[in-house]
């Protein structure tokens, strides 16, 4: 480990050095990674949010609105902290390093992480939606067990309008 | 019950050799590079009728050819000496072209640090194939963004066009705090069969910034693009312009989808020179207002609009279509999931695209798949396809 060139003062050094501890703690204790999501794996995301209110939202590193919905939903994390958010990536398995690295810089890394199992993504996108072009970023909002459909960036204002007119979250 | 016993262990055996045969083909990926091994193909004939294959494996783009129709290929050739991060998914791929006397011009987008950045790079081949001359890069700003979705072509006299979607000029004015959707469509021409290219010529600001670039000849030696482009009020429509070796013509409006969205589609269209030469073959994928799914239309340059536009498929599992002209018949190609395999529908028309016949299904898998791509050769047309359970597939349309 690189030594850490600190101030001469000791009381800034024995924060620091707290501070240096905490970031490694919390670095290990992170939630585990994003779950590879298979065919029959949106049915069970369905099945485990069934009777809430929650959201889907689909994105891909290789999609600069995505980036946008993201920053988006960071800060509607922030706001609604109890609102379940299911993210899926729909790059697949191979890119998984650069998407969680990616959901960690948005501090989005604690919602319901997913990403695109090494099958056909016709096949996935078929078992999310059939009627689903494959644009991105693509969302469903879900309550009392109907869903909504929207392809292309959320708004934000509607979205935090929605949250404050639910009775559950 | 000595015969259930027989049985189940012959299927036990057979299934025993089946995963080992898998896991024996796994391992040769590591070893072997190979189309089937490898990442988003492009295909062409030569004139001789070999087929030659540009793909991404391991941070390099590789070239081999077939003379067996994809059966065989020769040891593959590295075009870049130097491992690189290339894009190779879904609509950002390497590109090879044939040029006169043999040589082959290959183009790709190299990866760069920062997200969504990323290089034109291109290289060439004086001898056949046996090797490859140092990549050059062909964006001539010198900066480290966006620079991505090659198209290449040549042109009958040699010349090579380059073209891809830029956002210098996204750059440029979001640090003066304005707004620029998408990305801009920039190209570079070499006349000198590769060696060098000229500077930089912008086509359009606001191009969609996801979407794959098509590239036809056209007469006088110049080409045609056809591009998803954001109109007023983010319409995410398309646009064709005409390129030549010094200007391109402003750009017109080509599809008239109504389609306002804020998104990535990943999906661009494809174009093709009628054989006449006066007018071009169009498909595309829309989800307008007006038109939903993947659609074909023909359209003139100097026209105000496209006609004969019909619908090819407009179910949510179609995708990636292809549009080709050989002698008097016009192709068109798309994917097509019904749930449990994909397919490659083809449509054909021998009345330059005022009648066609009934969608047909060709080929199919199971498994994940590429993009499809038409190839011709004479007067046979195939189709290329890589799938994860057949390896590189041409199949005669």
């Amino acid at each position: 480990m690189k030594a850490i060139v600190l101030s001469s003062s000791n009381n800034l050094l024995f924060t620091r050095s707290w501070l240096v501890l905490l970031l490694l703690f919390s670095a290990a204790a992170r939630p585990a990674g994003m779950q590879a999501l298979g065919a029959e794996s949106y049915a069970g995301i369905e099945k485990t949010y069934a009777g809430h209110s929650f959201l889907v939202a689909l994105w891909s590193l290789d999609c600069p609105p995505c980036m946008k919905e993201l920053e988006m939903l960071e800060r509607v994390h922030r706001a609604y902290p109890d609102f379940k958010i299911v993210l899926i990536n729909t790059d697949g398995v191979e890119a998984s390093e650069e998407a969680e690295a990616l959901l960690e810089q948005y501090e989005l890394n604690s919602a319901d992480t997913w990403i695109f199992a090494p099958e056909e993504t016709e096949k996935l996108r078929f078992s999310i939606d059939r009627q689903w072009y494959g644009e991105l970023p693509r969302s469903y909002l879900y309550r009392d067990n109907a869903r909504q459909s929207h392809s292309g960036l959320i708004d934000e204002a509607q979205l935090r309008n929605w949250l404050d007119s639910l009775t559950d979250r | 019950m000595m015969y259930k016993v027989c049985f189940k262990a012959v299927f036990a055996v057979v299934a025993l050799i089946l995963s080992v045969a898998a896991v024996a083909e796994a391992r040769d990926c590591a070893l072997v590079i190979h189309p089937a091994c490898g990442n988003t193909p492009s295909a062409a004939f030569d004139r001789q009728g070999k087929l030659w294959i540009a793909f991404e494996q391991r941070d390099r783009v590789y070239v081999t050819s077939s003379t067996d129709l994809g059966h065989s290929f020769a040891d593959a050739v590295a075009v870049n000496a130097i491992a690189e991060p290339i894009y190779a998914r879904g609509e950002n791929r390497p590109k090879l072209v044939h040029g006169p006397n043999g040589k082959l011009f290959v183009s790709w987008t190299r990866k760069l640090a920062n997200r969504f950045s990323g290089d034109i790079r291109f290289s060439r081949s004086l001898n056949g194939g046996k090797s490859f001359e140092t990549p050059l890069t062909v964006n001539d700003d010198g900066l480290q963004i966006s620079h991505r979705f090659d198209a290449l072509k040549v042109t009958p006299s040699g010349k090579v066009f380059l073209t891809w979607l830029d956002k210098r000029d996204k750059v440029k004015l979001q640090s003066e705090g304005k707004n620029y959707p998408g990305a801009a469509l920039y190209y570079a021409v070499s006349e000198d069969r590769g060696a060098s290219f000229k500077p930089n010529i912008k086509v359009a600001d606001n191009s969609c910034e996801c979407c794959r670039i098509a590239i036809a000849n056209y007469r006088q030696d110049k080409v045609a693009v056809m591009w998803r482009h954001i109109f007023e009020g983010g319409i995410r429509d398309h646009a064709l312009a005409i390129l030549g070796a010094d200007k391109a013509t402003a750009p017109v409006r080509a599809t008239v989808d109504d389609w306002q969205i804020d998104a990535c589609p990943h999906h661009g269209p494809d174009i093709a020179l009628s054989s006449d030469g006066m007018r071009y073959h169009m498909t595309w994928f829309t989800n307008g207002k007006l038109h939903k799914g993947l659609y074909y239309g023909r359209m003139s340059p100097g026209n105000a609009q496209a006609e004969g536009i019909i619908s090819l498929d407009t179910n949510a599992n179609a995708s990636h279509p292809q549009v080709a002209v050989n002698r008097n018949t016009v192709f068109l190609l798309w994917k097509h999931f019904d749930g449990e395999k994909t397919e490659l529908k083809l449509m054909k028309s021998t009345t330059d695209g005022s009648s066609w016949g009934e969608p047909k299904s060709t080929v199919a898998t199971t498994g994940a798949s590429d993009h499809p791509q038409l190839l011709q050769h004479g007067d046979r047309t195939y189709a290329g396809w890589h799938t994860q359970n057949e390896g590189y597939r041409l199949v005669q349309l």
